[in-house]
């Protein structure tokens, strides 16, 4: 006989005991490699979910401004480019909102792109549409909220795109949108580019495709796109992404001075002036500029130009009306210098002062005029070296106008000021400066938004032998002074200066222009390149890793398999005490015992875990069906598809087989150390053995249960207050640490309770005893009742209720959000009239509104599985940070006892330039996977890194789905974003709907949407509940085990004891107290089960309901461990079957 | 007294009905010690659960003290037994979790918490002489001392009928004798009745009252041979 053949004998022979072990470790497989196939599902689902939406395109080009469409041409024909990238695809992004034509149903945001046929070719749904030039196509997702037809008329209102920005002061507000009716020539399918989105989230964009020509006529772009997507030719990296490197190359050396909104005009032998059709010259140019200037040993003068309403003496006289000032370095702090003409208009003498006034936008946007009084102190020639009107970047309806009376501007003018010599000025000199202020002043007061730009015009002069400008004080004009300026964009010319002839090609500024454009970036020209393809690839790795969770949240499902495997192992091998006992006696020694009952074991582990791996299908399967189904407020998509990766399925075998034999040798341990003579003797060496382990236990101190409870309590801490420990891994070691210390305590507690008696026996201390007759199965059950109790209770105090809402409002009502920015803020009169309101509804007096700003970016909310690579900022006024208000979890730094409002630390300074930001816990901790003090970078507009750091914690609150900053730091990231997206409202005492209903109507054109802030905060709560409600459903499946493995200890027992139950039967004591006793026994391990769970998930959960504030939902909890109480006890119950059933005199026989 | 009147007791088997008692009588009175022998097989064991109320008869009537134990009901039945009634078996089915106190109180969990039961406990594993062994568990005894532990049991509760199937059948000679012994000395202590059952001849010497079950029927004053 060889061993090999005993192991099979074996397990052919003892089959009904392996079966047992076999489903305890299929359980376990299926559970944990269940687990890592929904991750990969999940993960793999999103990617496909992205990548669907972009068809064949990799890149993605898109700019701030609208750039010619040529460049499509200029890169198909670049040397470099077409080996490596198919040819461009021009398109137009937008935003705008629609409305049905006749049934008014909105859809307040939706995508709006112009594409031609180039995008259509790429898609894979057919038919393609064929769009007439005032026909739309929509996706379904738009055409079902539209509840729209083909046929069907809508009206869309779109954003016009400005070059000159609507947030500086004298920047247009009159034609922000525009609106045009078309008609629904096509629905596309939820599928492919139809789904095309810049942005990610799982739920579906609303989408909407005009020709590309309409949708450039609307915009006023003509010939002007501003993006391109790419496909590439290269092969692709292994997850799917391509190189951006060869394309940023090839756009960059395409591009012209003119494709920057620049041009470079030489106003004289030496010096070069450089203006932007911004009108500001961005940083990043001027950056550029300085550098090109340097490295040519040129001189760079900045120049600011701004329009002052009248310069005048006295508030009394009328001055010289709309005349350019100009602000230069060469200029005193607080002194002006007026050229010939207007001095002599004033006939003011050397040290008077003169008034400029002018217009600025005051805190409701509205234009208001403001003065500043500086001293005279010199006169300059009209035409001098310090700034001409070639220093005046072009605004379009003024720099171009013949004539003042011309002037087709949008802010006020009184034509009736102008007088006769002012028309001759214009005629004469056009926009050249009259005054001249210092640098200094200028900038902060017209160009109070530095991102912007601070300068107008760059000078760049030579310099001569002593380091001073060559050029002399007169400078005249290359042109003749009657002939306006025509938009600079158009003389543009790529590698060379705007506007001069060809002759000039040779001169320095030429050169200088090349250089220049040499040296600009293309952030510079506000120009991204984006590898789109890999930024979904890494976004779909998701923000939450749904295998980790999965696994993190059946850990004590795996652990109840496990526990469940050792007792079920013990089990048979007690069972087979005689059979171990006789190898022992004829010579086995106890390793070649123990590896031979390994080796059964591990053949029955494998086949478990096999059998396992195909339950964790269906267990996928379901999980994903459950995500998608009754827990979809979690993921809100129905794209959830099963994805098999053989590698998972490996390591999840693997890993199950592990744990598997791990259980098996906890359980073979104490078999294999018992004596022959122990296990071949009666059942009294099975409780001789017991005695031994009692007596073992109750000498030990409890050094591994304090030890336990100490790493638990130290564990739950550092995970909640520090980052030292990550929050989920945290929670779930310190709980099984505090299981663990629970369970020895009881152990130890029990085994005290339970000395020798001299007493007369109670019913109940019968039962204590019998529960410690085999202290390793009664512990089993127990830690397997303790630990699904401990998931169940843990989770349930993770419950949000309706009550915590009221904080997470911040005292707002309601969130409107609008499809077009809002210009002015609705937050006063002014603001209100300025945005059409009806300011004499008395309503209105009775609210506080706050607006905010709002970037593009991705969403934080956990309604977003997309990992956010660029999140959404909230830019909030400092009226909103006035008012404070929210409930935070922690702030950076402790607020003063004055002043106790948090908000204010959005305006702190920070010595590493940092942005402070405030993030909803929730969002901040399993979003951006940071925490208090993290910090993360972003990309400004610019294209340059910034660093935001998180200086506050939101607890539920309405803010989840972006990070809110100060307005004053929004404008700095993103400069060109135009006008308020979000509105809070305080209804004070005014009816919610009555205000929402005020709101949507009023500001419709903005295409407002009013939502209670208790229904957004339902929104997010809805999700965590979801999750909650999926772990607590593996929760219950553990309770099932853990309920099965106690029913299965029972009846063991029982089983064993049946002679002992005769005796007592036999000498009177009645079946219906054996019945309790019985019933007791079980009673003992769950409330025992029950007690060490509630115990440690309550020390486990404390940290967080301490910091938090929050109160558990106990009435949700009571409900639950009701049911936990129930399964338990209909376990007990199967136990008095044997009681009632049970036979006196063939127990009493000897066996 | 114990009055078996036509006691019958068979069982349905494989091959038809197997008689293990027919038409078997037995009157005792209280102060009687009684053993009942017989070849393995032959009822012993059986007629001893009847009159213990373990078992019912197929037929004929069993009275302690005119009370019929089948007439009641369920759990009167087992206060029957509680009360009137003490057993010892072979395998003397001690409670291992138990130490020796405990098991002798055992027969005392339906009843009221009286201290004097405790003391009467403690009497009479002083009279079994097992008082040095009191608080020790059934695993650290030896045979002999577990038997003594088990008519300790027996008697807790003053039974009137003391029933002993085999009580030495797993002792040595030296043992069984000393367990023997002992039984007739509480028994003669008492007024109760004693019922023992054995296959030894030399164990049955000792018992002033004889019978022979044989083919289902007791013989009295059996002839005092070898089986």
């Amino acid at each position: 006989m060889r061993a090999a053949t005993l192991v099979v004998r074996n397990l052919q022979h003892y089959r009904s005991v392996h079966v047992a072990s076999m489903i305890g470790v299929a359980i376990a497989t299926a559970v944990l490699t269940g687990a890592l196939i929904v991750g990969d599902s999940v993960r793999a689902s999103l990617q496909d979910n992205a990548f669907g939406r972009l068809g064949p395109f990799d890149q993605l080009v898109r700019s701030a401004r609208y750039l010619d469409e040529a460049i499509t041409t200029r890169l198909t024909e670049h040397p470099v480019y077409p080996q490596q990238y198919e040819p461009p695809v021009p398109l137009v992004l937008s935003s705008a909102s629609a409305v049905h034509a006749e049934t008014r149903v909105p859809a307040p945001r939706i995508n709006l792109f112009g594409v031609d046929d180039r995008f259509w070719r790429a898609a894979t749904f057919r038919p393609l549409p064929k769009l007439g030039d005032r026909q739309i196509a929509i996706n379904r997702q738009l055409a079902t909220k539209l509840a729209t037809a083909v046929g069907d008329e809508l009206v869309l209102t779109v954003a016009r795109p400005a070059q000159i920005s609507r947030e500086w002061a004298l920047g247009s507000r009159d034609d922000a949108s525009t609106s045009v009716r078309v008609e629904v020539g096509a629905i596309l399918p939820n599928s492919g580019l139809a789904l095309f989105s810049t942005d990610l989230a799982q739920s579906y964009p609303p989408n909407a495709f005009l020709p590309l020509t309409t949708l450039q006529r609307l915009l006023g772009t003509r010939s002007q796109v501003n993006a391109w997507l790419i496909a590439s030719r290269h092969a692709p990296e292994s997850d799917g992404t391509r190189e951006s490197a060869p394309l940023e190359a090839a756009l960059q050396s395409v591009l012209t001075l003119g494709d920057y909104g620049l041009a470079m005009h030489r106003v004289d032998t030496a010096d070069t002036v450089l203006t932007s059709d911004a009108f500001v010259i961005a940083p990043g140019v001027e950056q550029s500029a300085i550098s090109t200037a340097n490295k040519r040993g040129l001189n760079v003068r900045p120049v600011v130009i701004y329009l002052a309403n009248t310069i005048a003496t006295s508030a009394e006289s009328a001055g010289v009306p709309y005349s350019t000032v100009a602000g230069i370095p060469e200029v005193p702090d607080d002194e002006i210098w007026l050229n010939q003409w207007t001095a002599d208009d004033l006939g003011i003498a050397r040290g008077a002062t003169v008034a400029l006034t002018y217009y600025v936008r005051d805190e409701a946007g509205t234009l208001v005029t403001d003065t500043a009084s500086f001293r005279f102190t010199r006169t300059v020639p009209v035409q001098n070296r310090f700034a001409t009107r070639d220093d005046v970047p072009p605004y379009p309806g003024v720099t171009d106008a013949r004539s003042l009376a011309d002037w087709d501007a949008p802010f006020p003018i009184d034509l009736r000021r102008i007088r006769d010599q002012d028309d001759e000025y214009w005629e004469s000199y056009h926009a050249t400066p009259k005054a001249f202020i210092a640098l200094d002043r200028a900038v902060p007061l017209w160009n109070e938004q530095p991102a912007l730009g601070r300068y107008s015009s760059l000078r760049f002069d030579e310099l001569d032998a002593d380091g001073l400008p060559a050029s002399g004080e007169q400078a005249p004009s290359t042109r003749p002074a009657s002939t306006p300026r025509a938009p600079t964009r158009t003389r543009a010319l790529r590698g060379g200066t705007g506007g001069l002839p060809a002759s000039s090609s040779e001169s320095p500024s030429a050169a200088l222009a090349a250089d220049l454009r040499d040296t600009l970036t293309l952030a510079d020209a506000g120009v991204q390149v984006v590898a789109i393809r890999a930024q979904f690839a890494r976004a779909s790795r998701g923000s939450t890793d749904f295998s980790g969770l999965f696994i993190g949240f059946s850990f004590f499902l795996i652990f109840s398999a496990g526990v469940l495997i050792v007792l079920f192992v013990g089990l048979g091998i007690e069972r087979r005490s005689r059979e171990i006992g006789l190898l022992q006696a004829v010579g086995w020694d106890r390793r070649r015992l123990a590896r031979l009952l390994l080796a059964e074991q591990a053949w029955v582990v494998m086949l478990g875990a096999t059998l396992g791996v195909l339950l964790a299908i269906g267990y996928a399967r379901l999980m994903l069906l459950g995500l998608e189904t009754a827990w979809t407020d979690a993921v809100r998509a129905a794209f959830l598809r099963l994805r098999l990766n053989p590698q998972t399925i490996v390591v999840g075998w693997a890993a199950s087989v592990l744990l598997g034999l791990g259980a098996v040798i906890v359980a073979l341990r104490g078999s294999t150390r018992r004596t022959a003579r122990e296990l071949l003797g009666t059942a009294m060496a099975a409780e001789t053995e017991s005695l031994r382990q009692l007596q073992r236990v109750s000498r030990r101190p409890p050094i591994v249960s304090a030890s336990a409870l100490f790493a638990g309590l130290l564990l739950a801490v550092l995970s909640r207050v520090t980052g030292i420990v990550p929050q989920t891994a945290g929670f779930f070691l310190a709980g099984t640490l505090l299981l663990v210390a629970g369970l020895g305590f009881w152990r130890q507690f029990l085994q005290g309770s339970t000395g020798a008696h001299a007493a007369q026996p109670t019913a109940m201390g019968m039962a204590l005893q019998n529960t410690l007759r085999n202290p390793r199965r009664s512990f089993l059950a127990t830690a397997l009742i303790a630990s699904a109790t401990f998931v169940i209770v843990a989770m349930d105090a993770f419950r949000l209720s309706a009550d915590e809402r009221s904080a997470g409002t911040g005292g707002y009502e309601l969130v409107a959000e609008v499809g077009q920015p809002l210009l002015y803020s609705p937050e006063s009169a002014r603001g209100r009239q300025a945005l059409g309101l009806d300011d004499d509804d008395p309503r209105w007096a009775q609210l506080t509104i706050l607006p905010a700003r709002v970037s593009g970016g991705d969403g934080t909310s956990c309604l977003n599985l997309y990992k956010p690579e660029q999140p959404r900022f909230l830019g909030v006024t400092e009226a909103f940070i006035r008012r404070g208000g929210f409930r935070f979890l922690s702030t950076a730094a402790p607020v003063s006892a004055e002043d106790d409002n948090p908000w204010h630390l959005l305006e702190t300074a920070r010595a590493d330039d940092a942005i402070p930001a405030f993030g909803d816990e929730a969002a901040v901790r399993w979003q951006l996977h940071l925490g208090l003090n993290g910090t993360l970078t972003v990309t400004d507009e610019h294209g340059n890194p910034r660093s935001i750091v998180i200086v506050g914690l939101l607890q539920g609150s309405i803010l989840q789905g972006e990070l809110a900053i100060s307005e004053r730091h929004f404008k700095d990231l993103f400069p060109t974003s135009t006008g308020f997206g979000k509105l809070f409202v305080d209804t004070h005492d005014a009816d919610v709907d009555d205000v929402a209903v005020l709101l949507e109507r009023s500001l419709a054109r903005y295409a407002l949407d009013a939502q209670r802030s208790t229904r957004i905060l339902d929104d997010f709560f809805a999700v965590q509940n979801t999750y909650l409600t999926t772990f607590q459903s593996l929760g219950g499946f553990g309770l099932l085990l853990g309920a099965f493995g106690l029913a299965a200890v029972t009846l063991r027992n029982l089983q064993e004891r049946r002679r002992e139950l005769a005796l007592l039967l036999t000498v009177g004591i009645p079946r219906r107290t054996l019945a309790r006793i019985v019933f007791a026994e079980n009673a003992i391990v769950l409330a025992s089960g029950l007690t060490v769970g509630i115990v440690a998930a309550t020390v486990a959960v404390l940290p967080a309901f301490l910091e938090s504030g929050r109160v558990a939902s106990w009435q949700s909890l009571s409900a639950t461990l009701g049911l936990v109480v129930l399964i338990g006890g209909a376990a007990g119950f199967v136990g008095l079957w044997p009681v009632y059933r049970q036979p006196l005199v063939p127990a009493l026989r000897s066996e | 007294m114990l009055h078996v009147e036509r006691l019958s007791k068979s069982y349905a088997g494989p091959h038809g009905t197997l008689e293990i008692l027919g038409d078997l009588d037995l009157e005792l009175q209280s102060g009687q010690a009684a053993v009942i022998m017989g070849p393995s097989g032959s009822g012993k064991s059986t007629l001893l659960n009847i009159v213990g109320g373990l078992e019912p008869p197929t037929a004929g009537s069993v009275a302690l003290d005119d009370m019929d134990p089948y007439a009641l009901a369920d759990r009167d039945l087992a206060r029957f037994r509680n009360e009137r009634v003490g057993f010892v078996f072979q395998e003397h089915h001690l409670l291992p979790q138990c130490n020796v106190l405990e098991n002798v109180l055992i027969p005392t969990l339906p009843a009221p918490r009286d201290p004097a039961t405790l003391q009467r406990a403690r009497d009479l594993i002083e009279r079994v002489g097992l008082t040095e062994r009191i608080m020790q568990r059934p695993a650290t005894l030896s045979g002999g001392e577990r038997q003594r532990v088990a008519i300790a049991r027996a008697l807790i509760r003053d039974p009137q009928l003391l029933l002993a199937d085999e009580p030495t059948g797993s002792l040595d000679q030296r043992t069984a004798e000393q367990i023997v012994a002992l039984l007739l000395e509480v028994h003669r202590e008492r007024q109760g009745i004693l019922i023992c059952v054995t296959h030894s001849l030399a164990l049955a010497e000792r018992f002033p009252s004889r019978y022979a079950l044989r083919e289902g029927k007791l013989i009295e004053s059996v002839p005092m041979t070898s089986e």
